[in-house]
């Protein structure tokens, strides 16, 4: 389950990367915004996820001053990390519609 | 706990990533709870109660470097993997210059048993094969054939012969020739030639000396180092003008 979490954050977070460079504290807002506060994962757990991606050159990191007037480590997503996107997504996309196709597979079993 | 202890907590695990990597993963975090806490006193938090909510919110410490030290944990491999490259590089350098060493050695040997070099005269008078050999240096000179004849419409002596290393896998002085000398010496300087054979492991040259009229041998000399050496080169019988 805990490997699921981490696999569907580095889902979420190569998405928020898509038209926009943004720093981790950043990504937590959008996310939080996005979901409406549905994803309330511990905020450091982020960082080892951005630094695997990293890591594996779905997306490159570079400082640069941010709004607030101070320097912060923007992350940026590379054309490699745009393929891994696509992927994940569609596993993703595979998966929730299994589990749609059960649900509903389900309602319709139960006696009306 | 407070913000030292949390990051001592978290780069407790990062023994594997160098001082800068620390320091960056450390910068990040410090900077993530800066922004927060930031965000925290504006709603009029009280700044030690916000850092606690902020260190609450990143999640646990150890969890976290332990997480970030998995991240960094391939790269053992990755240097191996490197360093596996640049070893097969050099040994295939390596390997490349061993076969040139082996034709070395192959010309030394060859120069040894069987040295074979084409005649270059215009007309033979006469010829003989010899095995005369002088020490030179760490070098053999070694004279293979004589030859009398005519080239350039002169009437020469062409002495071949082919120097080596005493040792099977050594290589030639590049400048040998340069300490021989073959009287009697030409008045102009005496013809050389080359001939494109041979390698660091064995080196031919034909040397044409024009001779005088009832002319039966030569003498050949070396001289370096203190070193004298001489070698007596009888001319092939008829050696005379027809």
């Amino acid at each position: 389950m805990k490997k699921n979490a981490i696999e569907h954050t580095r889902l979420l977070v190569l998405s928020l990367l898509v038209g926009e460079d943004m720093y981790g504290y950043q990504m937590i807002v959008e996310l939080a915004r996005r979901s409406n506060h549905t994803f309330d994962m511990k905020e450091g757990t982020l960082y080892p996820v951005l630094h695997g991606l990293e890591q594996e050159g779905f997306v490159e990191a570079y400082r640069q001053e941010a709004p607030s007037g101070r320097e912060r480590k923007y992350y940026h997503l590379t054309r490699k990390g745009q393929g891994a996107l696509r992927e994940e997504k569609q596993a993703w996309e595979r998966y929730a519609g299994a589990v749609n196709d059960v649900l509903r597979g389900g309602a319709e079993a139960e006696p009306v | 706990m407070t913000r030292q202890g949390f990051m001592d907590r978290v780069l407790l695990s990062l023994t594997r990533l160098t001082a800068e990597e620390r320091e960056n993963v450390r910068q990040e975090l410090e900077e993530h709870i800066e922004d927060r806490m930031e965000v925290m006193l504006e709603m009029g938090w009280k700044p030690e109660l916000a850092e606690e909510r902020c260190l609450e919110a990143m999640g646990d410490p150890v969890e976290i470097g332990r997480e970030m030290a998995k991240q960094y944990r391939g790269r053992g491999w990755l240097w191996l993997g490197r360093a596996a490259v640049l070893l097969t590089v050099v040994l295939c350098i390596q390997a490349l210059l061993g076969v040139g060493i082996l034709f070395n050695a192959w010309d030394s040997l060859e120069a040894r048993v069987n040295p074979q070099m084409g005649s270059r005269l215009d007309w033979t008078e006469s010829s003989g094969q010899v095995d005369l050999r002088m020490p030179m240096g760490n070098d053999v000179l070694r004279v293979f054939r004589v030859s009398v004849g005519k080239r350039e419409e002169r009437r020469v002596a062409e002495i071949a012969m082919c120097a080596y290393d005493r040792w099977p896998f050594g290589i030639v002085a590049y400048d040998w020739q340069r300490y021989v000398e073959i009287n009697p010496p030409d008045a102009e300087a005496p013809y050389r030639s080359s001939n494109g054979r041979g390698s660091c492991g064995a080196e031919y040259v034909q040397t044409y000396v024009e001779l005088e009229p009832g002319a039966r041998s030569l003498v050949m000399a070396y001289e370096r180092f203190g070193e004298s050496q001489r070698l007596e080169i009888p001319l092939p019988e008829g050696g005379e003008a027809p």
